[in-house]
């Protein structure tokens, strides 16, 4: 039975994880500790985000899949680590030949930078590899227990250069092997080593200030101490809040003090008191972030200031009772989540297969994320933030075909599509110039205020966070090439003269020809701008019009743009008079009427006057003569009488000399109203006669029914029935031609009433 | 959003995760989830709605299991494929349940999602009955 009253609806977001709480409502304490509403039970693959929100995390894909430098496969990826000059250091292993390579990324992982067999690693079993960087160089060691089995100490540089780290510790230089390295306060920290190459798990020593722990005189034999018990090993040692953590397995110590260029141990080292069981158990094993140190060991994770211990595993400790090979647990820092991951081993598993994330805000542990694969070390790369693009552009390549005199248009391939692109012109002046800077996505663009005829060097490169690709390939742009200048002068009756002028580029070819007659009158090659060449023509004729073209070709331009040309029209007169005809007719057909056409055109010179030739359906040609200056006229001729063809041609005349005719141009009359009758009718019929002069389709309507449409005829007739006597009918009737213009190829509509008698 | 890199023990590849340019762990599906704590209304009582509130700009298959004194109820479990709202912000989904029981929990899958996808504020309804398992 409801108890009425008693309902509950709570709302909240999700929070952190606390395993196995007592129920939220009835018994809100956990402990003493007021639980709040929202918390988990567990979470899995999803990550709280900036709003309090909780999301499903992103995915998982290949990154970098790293070869040795035989280029055969690896089998295991060991470990990566922040390198400042390049970005990320990352070691991996082959089983078949047991060797070790290293690889050196930008910091996307993008770039492989440099990949080296570490040949100082001689083959064996796989290494527990860790780095620290001092003066700009990694210092790589192998956390393996066993001194005998253990790796050198390699130092690397930004090139992947490496050096295998020896050291005088009081017999001789000896190869440096330590269990963990650190680097604090400009000085190399190693442990796990005395001299004669003796396993001692214990004794940390330090660089020399000031000299590279690479090179001569890099470690002080007395500069060495044990800390705390001499059998058990230094597991990690860690810098933060200006003091070195140095953990065992079960306990820490603080190195403090700055070193000094003398001989001996310069620091002092003091335990951390009470340290609840916390230590670790190798040296991935402890991060440092915003001011505590995380790290994770037999009792679980925890967390110090250097003073004070706190124990995490509280809330977890159904989960963490899953948990197995502390010795591959990695602790890591991401500044950007705000997290720090333990990557953890659970179940049956021999790899980490789990990240806790630790919610540095919150202090909760809010999700765990499965791995997509077992994994030797996780890490979040705090420079990825400010990566440059992702790859160069493409060369620059340019679309021909909309090449101006004065523009040119081009494309690249976006080697990243979050980048901005720049495009970058040499100008001709021996110095590449930014010339524009293509928005994200973009890969197209225009470079404008060239100059024609030019040939121009262009690349592109791409920017993102301030960083830079480098240069793209040249490629080539190329502006349209500029036409010649040309005049053409009758200087005879049977002689035209041409002056062409080079414009485009010293290494152009240039043509000058006559359409008809398909004459080339004159070519030259490689004419330098500028350059001014007579041509004559003895091949004309009285009243012809000639066409003569000026060509510029370049066969080192592309094929779209290889040519320029101009053209002149020239008519040839009895008098060597340059007289060109007017242009072609234009025919309106708005104006035309059944008597008439209406042309417009456009003399050759408005002291000249036009003559008009015409023809109506295919007859005699008449003349007809405009006064100088018209440039419209209505022709019209007794022969027009509606739904006539009419052929029009023009030339231009000074009286005495005429140019040459324009091509025949047809227009249209307006189509003649047809002729209706109703010569015979009934009481219920009618019979319409449609007439016309010219074969027409006649339309015939009564009121708006549609009776008949003809095919062309010049007279048809309709026998329309079942009428009714006495009534009045009205009846209309269209001429139509489908092969007149569209605006003009109906008649006007033609009327006849009839009464039907009783 | 920096990624995190994943060093894998098993092949030669360094791996990304919590990538926002896929959805997928390495082409496969993954599927997030998350139980919340138990709550009661101090005594027997049915479980009768629960609603979560999803902000995504894709699609997600989002699974809803009620889990009663402990034991997940899966003949209850309710599946809803959820894309973006019309105001293209977030879907509030409900789901309806009869369990009873003294402690209830909700156990919220996502097998599968396109694009983000996130769980915002959530409610559940109880109807307190009369005891029949003793109060608090």
């Amino acid at each position: 039975m409801r108890l009425h009253g008693s309902e509950e609806s709570v709302r909240a977001g999700w929070s952190g994880i606390y395993e196995d709480a007592e129920p939220t409502d009835a018994y809100r304490k956990v402990g003493f500790t007021l639980v709040p509403m929202g918390l988990m039970d567990s979470s899995a693959n999803m990550v709280r985000t900036a709003n309090s929100r909780f999301a499903v995390r992103g995915g998982s894909q290949t990154a970098v899949a790293m070869l040795d430098e035989s280029g055969s496969a690896l089998t295991q990826m060991l470990t990566m680590q922040r390198y400042s000059q390049d970005g990320a250091l990352v070691v991996g292993y082959r089983d078949a030949t047991q060797r070790h390579t290293l690889a050196l990324y930008s910091a996307d992982l993008a770039t492989e930078l440099a990949r080296h067999d570490i040949t100082a690693w001689p083959a064996g079993p796989a290494a527990v590899p860790h780095a620290a960087e001092l003066f700009e160089k990694m210092y790589l060691a192998d956390a393996t227990r066993q001194i005998g089995a253990r790796q050198q100490l390699v130092s690397v540089d930004a090139t992947g250069t490496m050096v295998a780290v020896a050291a005088d510790l009081g017999n001789g230089s000896e190869a440096l092997k330590p269990y963990t390295v650190a680097v604090y306060n400009n000085t190399l920290f190693i442990s796990g080593q005395d001299v004669g190459g003796l396993s001692a798990p214990a004794m940390v020593r330090h660089s020399f200030l000031g000299v590279s722990p690479d090179a001569a005189g890099n470690f002080d034999s007395n500069a060495y101490e044990t800390v705390g018990a001499a059998g058990e090993y230094i597991t990690a040692m860690i810098p933060g809040r200006n003091v070195l953590l140095v953990a065992k397995e079960n306990e820490l110590y603080r190195i403090s003090g700055f070193g000094r260029a003398l001989a001996g141990w310069q620091f002092v080292t003091t335990p951390i008191e009470n340290t609840d069981y916390v230590g670790a158990i190798a040296p991935k094993g402890i991060c440092f972030a915003e001011g505590y140190w995380y790290g994770v060991s037999g009792v679980g994770p925890w967390r110090t200031d250097g003073i004070n211990i706190e124990v995490l595993v509280r809330s977890r400790l159904r989960s963490w009772r899953q948990v197995t090979h502390l010795e591959r647990a990695v602790v890591r820092y991401d500044p950007t989540r705000r997290l720090i991951l333990f990557g953890l081993v659970t179940g049956s598993a021999t790899a980490i297969n789990t990240i806790w994330l630790y919610d540095m805000d919150a202090e909760q542990f809010i999700s765990d994320w499965t791995l997509p694969a077992p994994a030797n070390d996780v890490y979040a790369l705090a420079q990825q933030g400010v990566i440059g693009p992702a790859a160069k552009p493409g060369v620059p390549t340019f679309q021909d075909d909309l090449a101006t005199l004065t523009t040119v248009a081009g494309s690249v391939t976006l080697g990243d599509t979050s980048a901005p692109t720049e495009i970058w012109v040499d100008r001709n002046t021996g110095v590449f110039v930014l010339d524009q800077t293509l928005p994200l996505g973009v890969s197209t663009f225009t470079i404008q205020g060239l100059v024609n005829s030019t040939q121009y060097p262009v690349k592109a490169r791409a920017v993102k966070n301030g960083q830079y690709t480098t240069f793209s390939a040249v490629g080539k742009a190329y502006t349209k090439l500029a036409p010649p200048i040309l005049q053409a002068v009758q200087t005879a009756s049977d002689t035209v003269t041409l002056t062409v002028e080079q414009q485009a580029g010293a290494d152009s070819d240039l043509s000058v020809t006559r359409s008809e007659g398909g004459l080339t009158l004159a070519t030259f090659t490689t004419l330098p701008a500028g350059s001014i060449e007579t041509v004559t023509d003895t091949q004309v004729s009285v009243g012809n019009l000639y066409h003569y073209f000026a060509t510029t070709t370049n066969a080192a331009w592309p094929a779209a743009i290889q040519t320029a040309f101009v053209e002149v029209a020239l008519g040839v007169t009895t008098t060597g008079v340059n007289m060109l005809p007017p242009s072609a007719p234009a025919f309106v057909d708005a104006q035309a009427t059944t008597g008439s056409v209406h042309i417009t055109f456009t003399p050759s010179d408005n002291s000249l006057q036009t003559e008009v030739a015409y023809s109506v359906d295919g007859g005699a040609a008449a003349t007809v003569t405009l006064a100088a200056g018209v440039a419209a006229a209505d022709v019209a001729d007794a022969a027009m009488k509606g739904t006539n063809r009419v052929s029009v041609r023009l030339r231009q005349t000074d009286g005495t000399n005429f140019s040459a005719y324009t091509e025949w141009v047809v227009g249209h009359t307006v189509i003649a109203l047809p002729r209706i009758s109703v010569p015979s009718s009934g009481a219920d019929w009618n019979v319409i006669a449609m007439d016309a002069d010219i074969e027409v389709e006649f339309i015939l309507k009564r009121g708006t029914t549609l009776l008949v449409q003809t095919p062309g005829t010049t007279h048809s007739s309709y026998y329309d029935s079942g009428l009714t006597a006495g009534k009045p009918y009205s009846y209309n009737l269209t001429a139509y031609r489908a092969d007149w213009p569209a605006d003009m190829n109906y008649s006007g509509v033609v009327t006849t009433n009839t009464l039907q008698p009783t | 959003m920096i990624p995190v890199y994943c060093v894998n023990a098993t092949d030669n590849r360094v791996m990304t995760i919590d990538d926002a340019a896929v959805d997928t762990d390495d082409g496969t599906p993954f599927e997030a989830s998350v139980t919340s704590v138990a709550f009661e209304a101090g005594a027997w009582s049915g479980f009768r709605r629960f609603m979560q509130t999803v902000h995504l700009n894709g699609t997600a298959t989002v699974i809803v299991t009620p889990i009663t004194d402990d034991a997940p109820d899966e003949s209850q479990t309710l599946p809803y494929v959820l894309s973006v709202s019309t105001d293209g912000s977030f879907v509030r989904q409900r789901w309806a349940f009869a369990s009873h029981g003294s402690r209830h929990q909700v156990l919220v899958r996502i097998p599968a999602h396109s694009g983000l996808t996130e769980l915002g504020e959530w409610g559940r309804h109880l109807v307190p009955r009369r005891s029949e398992r003793g109060g608090p």
